[in-house]
């Protein structure tokens, strides 16, 4: 409990500098952001209101007002989720267009990051277990080749066959125009084919890094004397590969899985820009392009608390995983 | 072939086939005979082998080991022709190892009654009861049953080699290798897994061998002491003669240099040069180059182990294996004296 405790209290300083430093940052960039960003929306033609003018300098940093009142309205604005208007998407607030593209990059690089974990892993136990072996440098060799692949060549390379030539899967976005996303069956159906693409291209490309990492980790734990002496208690060759070797060469990747699940939320820029996926990546850089300050701040801090959540629940994980970061430097 | 004798070792050789360069002998041509209920300690100093043939009765080489050449037969069965699961199941009531450093021969993530638990179901024992029969076995290694819930970083160093000690009981081995069981310990704890050791040899009479650089512990603990050189064997005492009587050149050597053999404290490396590159070819006694009285003969000839004492030696003078060696060795002793 000691180690829970002392847990979240780590998270919520961390999370209180991330959130921090986003105020502080566009504060610090040369020019005002926030007299760039009411240009920009004055340009779109709608008339700005006080009010607005007011958030925007809540938000970005303006001529008025103290910063310390500035800093205490955006941190309210903040946990209310008001995080003013984006001037990409013009008729709807930045919590909209993030909550609209949340969802499908959640789903498709959530899925794709376990089913790449899972894979790769396991790949990496196999060739760890029979390393030196004819699986080995199969495994080895074939996650090799995989990794050498870019994973925007990856993807236009299946576009262009899949999609283009065979006509087997649609060209773009994360379901056909003129649908509306609703939970229907065949409205299900047509974002899985969308899906299946980018999908591949995302697990393909990072499953090598799982496979050698797990095998080398493999290789590590099999040489302990642990694997040794239950070899030379007779324990069987199953039990030896999982419970003993695998079960330890599983931590230190644990860690490496946090923290890519955290990354999942900013999405993946280059992937979702070549199939036209309406996730974060796209939305990050749609807002980049744009010069799109609220969008790209209320992104940052997203992306931020996204990886700070994820290391938490890692670090609660692994204390499930290794009986010994229970005890803390004080404990028994 | 005496009715007692459990594990008849034979020309034993094992290399090490590094990826580049020779292969190394470990081991060369070693006989090892051990009878039911023996305490046998072997003993020499860092890279003389004596793990090696260790692991290699226990059926325990692991590449880039293997068993170059000889049988290791135990209880009537050549260990080396058996396969992978058949040498498994030989383990229960079979050979067991004790490894140096009981500090990390434990599953971390594993509590000790699932090390129990593993144990028994591997040999398809009723695991049902593995907390009872870990209890037990605890209790001969005389720790608490409550150290069953325990992970092992919970346990101090002692703690740890006693329950892998209690792990290989629960499998009845009749044969038990410790491989330098105490080394990693502090003296003090050290004496007292060594009384548990010989204490647990006595009550339940399994055949032991003791592999450790401290004479002293191995002098105090067995009955009979092998001293290794350059993967042979140099010499086969009763260990109650070893302190007394003529000795092979090379226990000479290792007996001096210790100020007192009972001494906790261990001082090796009082002999001059070193031992010889068992990667190459070995001609004559593999200890001629520091041996303190070396004949020509000591350079053109391994001598094979001849009586001396009540056990053997391989030594042209102190243990002529032939009338013609022996004329040799008896000019060194007139000229001796």
């Amino acid at each position: 409990m000691r180690y829970f405790t002392r847990r979240v209290v780590l998270f919520l300083i961390t999370l209180w500098a991330a959130v921090t430093l986003n105020f502080i940052l566009p504060r610090l960039m040369p020019g005002s952001p926030a007299d760039a960003a009411l240009a920009r929306l004055a340009s779109t033609g709608q008339p700005i209101t006080n009010a607005q003018r007011d958030a925007i300098q809540a938000q970005l940093g303006g001529a008025n007002g103290n910063i310390v009142g500035q800093y205490f309205d955006y941190l309210g604005n903040i946990f209310t989720l008001q995080w003013g208007r984006s001037y990409s998407y013009a008729t709807e607030t930045v919590a909209h267009s993030v909550g609209r593209a949340l969802p499908w990059t959640l789903i498709l690089v959530g899925v794709t990051t376990i089913v790449a974990f899972v894979i790769g892993t396991l790949m990496g136990v196999y060739a760890g277990w029979r390393r030196g072996r004819a699986a080995d440098a199969t495994v080895t060799v074939g996650a090799t080749f995989l990794a050498s692949f870019p994973p925007f060549w990856l993807g236009l390379l299946l576009l262009y066959l899949f999609a283009f030539q065979l006509n087997w899967f649609p060209i773009t976005g994360g379901y056909s125009a003129g649908t509306a996303p609703e939970w229907t069956w065949s409205f299900l159906v047509n974002a899985f084919e969308h899906s299946v693409l980018p999908a591949i291209t995302l697990a393909v490309t990072s499953l090598s890094g799982w496979v050698f990492g797990m095998r080398n980790n493999m290789i590590n734990t099999l040489g302990e004397d642990y694997v040794t002496f239950g070899q030379a208690n007779g324990l069987r060759g199953r039990t030896i590969a999982t419970l003993y070797a695998a079960r330890n060469a599983l931590l230190p990747n644990v860690t490496a899985f946090g923290l890519s699940l955290g990354a999942v939320v900013g999405g993946s820029v280059l992937v979702e820009g070549i199939f036209g996926y309406p996730g974060i990546g796209n939305l990050l850089y749609t807002a980049v392009t744009n010069q799109d300050y609220p969008l790209m701040q209320a992104l940052f801090l997203v992306i931020t608390v996204s990886m700070l959540v994820a290391i938490f629940v890692v670090d609660l994980l692994y204390a499930r995983l290794d009986p010994r970061v229970r005890v803390g430097p004080e404990g028994s | 072939m005496p009715d007692d004798l459990l594990l008849d070792a034979q020309g034993v050789s094992v290399g090490y086939t590094p990826e580049r360069g020779d292969r190394i002998l470990a081991v060369r041509e070693v006989d090892l005979r051990l009878h039911q209920g023996e305490f046998v300690g072997l003993v020499g100093e860092s890279g003389c082998g004596k793990s090696t043939l260790g692991f290699a009765v226990t059926g325990m080489l692991l590449p880039p080991a293997q068993l170059v050449g000889g049988s290791i037969v135990f209880d009537g069965q050549d260990i080396a022709s058996l396969s992978g699961e058949q040498l498994r199941q030989a383990r229960q009531g079979g050979f067991a190892l004790v490894l140096q450093s009981g500090m990390n021969t434990l599953n971390p993530v594993r509590t000790i009654a699932n090390h129990f638990r593993d144990l028994l179901k591997a040999h398809g024992s009723d695991h049902s009861t593995a907390r009872e029969r870990g209890a037990e076995l605890l209790r001969t290694v005389h720790l608490d049953s409550d150290v069953l819930d325990r992970y092992p970083h919970e346990l101090s160093g002692g703690m740890r080699q006693r329950v892998s000690i209690a792990l290989v009981l629960s499998l009845e081995p009749r044969l038990i290798v410790f491989d330098e069981p105490t080394t990693a310990l502090d003296v003090v704890v050290q004496a007292a897994v060594m009384s548990t050791i010989k204490e647990l040899q006595r009550t339940q009479q399994f055949t032991a061998v003791l592999i450790s650089h401290d004479l002293g512990t191995v002098l105090e603990a067995t009955d009979r002491v092998l001293i290794m050189y350059a993967g042979q064997i140099a010499e086969d005492q009763p260990a109650a003669d070893v302190l007394t009587g003529p000795h092979h050149p090379y226990t000479e050597a290792l007996l001096s240099c210790y100020a007192d053999p009972r001494a906790d404290v261990v001082h090796l490396g009082g002999i001059a040069g070193n031992p010889p590159d068992l990667s190459k070819q070995i001609d004559g006694c593999p200890y001629a180059p520091r041996c303190p009285l070396v004949q020509d003969i000591c350079r053109r000839i391994d001598p094979p182990l001849a009586p001396l004492g009540r056990g053997v030696a391989a030594c042209h003078v102190r243990a002529p294996a032939s009338k013609e060696l022996a004329a040799t060795a008896h000019e060194v002793a007139d000229r001796e004296h």
